[in-house]
């Protein structure tokens, strides 16, 4: 189904105003913060996971220190932030809750995925890569959805396999160093599965009885190192594992908050309860305890490790005991949302709501009348950015043909129109006067 | 085994009872049109397909012929001003205004977005299960005569143009209560949740009937919670204070300590709430109050806030007092990653007389995705209570039921409660920017705990000052033996504030019971603590609870615990109750 059919129906269901339904009623909630980045990122693309909606920046189209808002409402689902496969830099996949997306990383042109029997799964990971996998649980058990993008030629992503797991509870999954798919579940017992149910093998944690595992890292030369969290009775654990889950080591205990531990240079980072912790050297080393720090995440990434702060992320530099870190995402660094790229006129209302929620709680938008007109387009594209209308139809998932190939490969997706954001927006922006606001508290740089 | 009694006690919301509004409606300003109007030859945006208003600063009103459908002067300001401008000001805790024809121009889109929505004006409470007098729904007309000024051009009208403004309900209050000292949120974590000890002092019985929340610092209040700490338990609340630097101290899921529950609350756009005629929340002498607050600090600055609580009291002695109690699910068990997670409960009316149910509250934290309370009559009938389908932990709301919709309790009535949570990774609370992944979950007050709790609130005839537990002695000259156990127990029962005392100061961490009579107690620790919720819960006989479902344990215990009783050793627990032997 081409998301133009899906923009018809939802017109004609009272401007898709259900969709915004959930997301913006968490308006006066939690302060809006950045909860992640999705692997892989690089020093220009990546994926961020916001308490509403994502952010995303795409080389070529955004500037290095600019990321464009993706609302909710663009993948059809009320989900703040819904698990994101990344298939390569130009490519994600978003698994909603009532429906399966493709799209282009920069959030237009996002397709729904022909996935039958998807409603009423609940994603417990998403593993990228050129085959996608998105992992499932329902009330029967779990199951595995593989996706492939290109597989007719057109560019498209399509669900190529399905694997029931009657009964099964997953709780996380990656792909190996050896490129191996593996799924670790806790019920009804602790198992790492592969592809297929016969391939569950026990796993060795009666000593700790985890109720939920979670990857933190995986060795990307070798397969049989990895590092799990798992949420304990009496607090959360970090379990390494160097004989790819037959014997286990604890290797951190906290009481609520256990993030990481992943590589970082020689050694290994994690945060436990808030505090720092580090190792150099090899799996036989202790960690260390380095003292408070105020991040709020540990994601390994393509060639580092991210930390969260509520506004921002940032990458870890220098040593582990004593890391200094270099801005890579700010609040301050989204340029709002770009609706004439969605080539759904339907979306303009409830996703530029979205967006007004999401920047007036984290102070990014305000009203103020009088003001100078709104930049309300990522890196204001002009005519010229913008990429012929997108016309055409295709079979179910495909992904739009790409467009002018930006420098660093990715395609630019197509505008709605010629006419700059500010005027095809109309009425809802023409008369809003956005206000950038100065940044109160500068992107994380200690 | 330490049993598990005070801190859900302390959880409630208050009633909003009885809540009149009053509207002004000032005229506007000749000049007020010019105000950060479009871009002249802007392209208006269009719903429907319908032909949009032109931007730019002159009345909408296409110009050459009269509006035809609604406009801002006639139909549209009225309704901003009833439903949206108590938040929706400039400085208000609404992220856009609304007070002008301009703003709400402007808005129209994305306002009728969150209307047809459902999202605003911000009510929880489901009405298909019932009405209530203070709901903040917008009626079907309204809502669709706010479609037909958008699809219709916008128009501003003819004749006097008008601005809405704040409805406010007049409030005097009797008693202020204070922090005392600003308290500035620490912007390190841009969720603070805090408790503060107010400096109101009640020498006698206070009858309150009337109460007002006055956010200092609007646009970071998120929420406002208010519980009375009845004085045995001030030493308790001290200790709470001691603990942190600075004003108050740091909370979530409740106070830690507290009465029945909070006898005030407020969300944006609440207004003032009165109790109905010859009633009156009480406060007894000796008592103080605890207010928690959240603050949101990541988009305002974290300034020094000084929110106030204010009281209407009377003299008049009330007929009825109003009373809460809480039916808590404690046994709540949510599994990690399960996405849709039911827990219900049943609790029946034990109490030996019908009561009258005023109004209800309901409470989980963020994991939770709906609940609702149902009164299952003893013919099986069901009357719903309240429904709320989409729980929001920043939209706690109490329900009164209003004078005329009381329902009359009967005993042997039960309260059916339901409970739904998605403990799934993707709905994982961000408290501080921070998300964790999915652990089992249950009860508490911490911020990855839950809660499955309902509070109903009651009217009891109101029988003059009684303190903590002062129908105790009286009571126990009426027992076969004076100190022995179900003596405590019945007599401790006498009222619910004495209940709540007794039972944490003798079987609770570091009561006698547990010093003197561990052994026995261990056996008994499940049968009793859920004896003591449903009875507290329902107002049903602990003593016939444990009689009925643990005979043998309970018997073990009575020989211990009445010795224990009879040495003394319980006698520090009791006076920390009033009570003396």
């Amino acid at each position: 189904m081409r998301y133009r059919a899906l923009s018809r129906r939802f017109a004609r269901t009272s401007s898709a105003v259900a969709l915004a339904a959930a997301a913006d009623a968490r308006a006066h909630g939690p302060a809006a913060s950045a909860l992640g980045v999705e692997h892989p990122v690089d020093a220009t693309a990546g994926v961020v996971r916001l308490s509403l909606g994502l952010a995303s920046r795409w080389p070529g189209r955004e500037t290095p220190d600019r990321f464009r808002y993706l609302c909710p409402a663009a993948w059809g689902a009320d989900e703040a932030a819904p698990p994101v496969a990344v298939l390569d830099e130009c490519r994600l996949i978003v698994a909603g809750s009532e429906a399966v997306f493709a799209g282009t990383s920069d959030g237009c042109q996002l397709t729904l995925v022909e996935v039958p029997s998807w409603r009423g799964q609940t994603t417990m990971a998403a593993v990228s890569g050129p085959t996608t996998t998105l992992v499932t649980r329902d009330p029967d058990g779990s199951r595995l959805w593989h996706f492939e993008s290109d597989v007719d030629a057109s560019g498209g992503v399509a669900l190529t396999g399905r694997t029931s797991f009657p009964g099964v509870r997953f709780d996380t999954a990656w792909r190996g160093a050896d490129d191996a798919l593996r799924v670790l579940s806790t019920r009804p017992s602790p198992t790492l599965y592969g592809d297929t149910p016969e391939t569950g093998r026990p796993l060795p944690l009666d000593a700790w009885a985890p109720q939920f595992l979670g990857i933190r890292w995986h060795d990307p030369e070798g397969p049989g190192h990895w590092i799990v969290g798992a949420g304990v009775e009496d607090g959360v654990v970090a379990l390494e594992t160097v004989d790819d889950g037959r014997s286990f080591v604890e290797v951190l205990r906290g009481e609520t908050r256990l993030h990481g531990p992943v590589a970082y240079g020689d050694g290994f980072v994690a945060l436990v309860d808030g505090r720092w912790h580090s190792r150099v050297g090899g799996v036989d080393g202790p960690f260390e305890d380095q003292g408070e720090r105020p991040w709020t995440c540990i994601d390994a990434v393509r060639d580092g490790v991210i930390v969260c702060e509520a506004r921002s992320l940032s990458r870890l530099e220098g040593p582990a005991a004593s890391p200094t870190t270099r801005p890579y995402f700010a609040l301050e660094s989204l340029a709002g949302v770009d609706t004439t790229c969605l080539d759904a006129p339907a979306l303009d209302v409830p996703c530029t709501s979205q967006w007004l929620h999401f920047g007036a709680e984290s102070g990014l938008v305000s009203l103020d009348a009088g003001a100078p007109a709104p930049d309300t387009s990522p890196s204001s594209p002009t005519p010229a950015d913008a990429g012929p209308v997108d016309d055409a139809s295709g079979a179910g998932g495909s992904l739009p043909a790409a467009t002018d190939p930006s420098p660093s490969g990715c395609a630019v997706g197509p505008a709605r129109g010629r006419h700059p954001p500010l005027l095809e927006l109309g009425l809802l922006l023409a008369a809003l006067a956005f206000r950038r606001r100065g940044p109160r508290r500068g992107p994380a740089n200690r | 085994m330490a049993v598990r009694v005070l801190p859900w006690l302390a959880l409630s919301t208050v009633m909003a009872l009885g809540c009149e509004e009053s509207k002004s409606t000032q005229t506007e300003s000749e000049d007020s049109g010019a105000v950060g109007g479009a871009p002249a030859g802007g392209s208006p945006g269009t719903l429907g397909g319908n032909p949009a208003p032109t931007g730019g600063d002159a009345p909408s009103t296409g110009g050459e012929s009269p509006p035809t459908g609604p406009t801002w002067t006639q139909d549209i300001a009225p309704i901003i001003e009833a439903r949206c401008v108590s938040c929706h000001v400039a400085g208000g805790a609404g992220p856009f205004a609304l007070d002008s024809f301009e703003a709400a121009r402007d808005m129209a889109p994305t306002s009728l977005n969150a209307i047809e929505g459902g999202r605003m004006p911000p009510w929880q409470a489901s009405p298909d299960c019932r009405h209530y007098p203070s709901e903040r729904l917008m009626p079907d007309a309204e809502k669709a005569l706010f479609r037909a000024w958008v699809e219709g051009g916008l128009s501003r009208g003819e004749g006097e143009p008008v601005v809405p403004q704040a409805q406010s309900l007049a409030f005097e209050p009797d008693v202020v209560g204070r922090v005392g000292q600003p308290y500035t949120p620490d912007p390190a974590r841009p969720d603070d949740y805090r408790c503060f000890a107010l400096d109101a002092v009640f020498d006698t019985e206070t009858w309150v009937v009337g109460t007002q929340v006055v956010p200092d610092q609007v646009p970071i209040v998120h929420h406002v919670l208010v519980y009375v700490v009845p004085p045995e338990q001030l030493g308790t609340l001290e200790a709470l204070e001691a603990e942190d630097d600075g004003p108050g101290y740091t909370c979530y899921g409740g106070p830690g300590v507290g009465g029945l529950g909070p006898m005030a609350a407020w969300v944006p756009g609440m207004q003032p709430t009165r109790t109905e005629p010859g009633t009156a929340q009480v406060i007894p002498a000796g008592a103080r109050l605890v207010m928690q607050l959240h603050y949101n600090t990541l988009n305002s600055p974290a300034v020094p806030d000084e929110t106030e609580l204010h009281l209407a009291t009377t003299d008049e002695r009330p007929s009825f007092s109003i009373r809460s109690r809480p039916l808590a699910h404690l046994d709540i068990d949510i599994p990690a990653g399960e996405a849709e997670v039911v827990q219900e409960r049943d609790f029946v009316e034990r109490s030996r007389e019908p009561v009258t149910l005023i109004g209800v509250g309901a409470h989980m934290h963020v994991l939770g995705e709906s609940i609702r309370l149902d009164l299952v009559r003893a013919n099986g009938e069901s009357t719903c209570l309240v429904d709320i389908p989409k729980w929001d932990f920043n939209w706690q709301q109490q329900y009164a039921f209003g004078p005329d919709a009381h329902e009359l309790v009967q005993p042997g009535d039960t309260y059916r409660l339901r409970c739904v949570y998605d403990n799934s990774p993707e709905n994982q609370a961000v408290v501080n920017g921070e998300r964790l992944e999915p652990r089992r979950v249950t009860w508490g007050e911490g911020t990855t705990d839950e809660m499955c709790l309902s509070f109903i609130t009651t009217l009891e005839p109101y029988g003059g000052v009684v303190s903590t537990c002062g129908g105790f002695d009286a009571c126990r000259m009426g027992c076969e033996d004076p100190n022995g156990l179900e003596c405590a127990l019945v007599c401790g029962q006498s009222d619910t504030a004495c209940a709540q005392c007794i039972m944490p100061q003798v079987f609770g961490e570091g009561g006698c019971a547990r010093s003197s009579c561990g052994g026995t107690l261990a056996p008994a620790g499940t049968c009793l603590r859920q004896c003591i919720v449903e009875a507290v819960t329902t107002n049903g006989s602990i003593v016939d609870c444990l009689t009925q479902n643990c005979p043998a344990e309970y018997d073990a215990l009575s020989v211990c615990m009445d010795a224990a009783l009879a040495s003394g050793a319980c006698d520090a627990g009791l006076s920390a109750c009033g009570i003396e032997r």
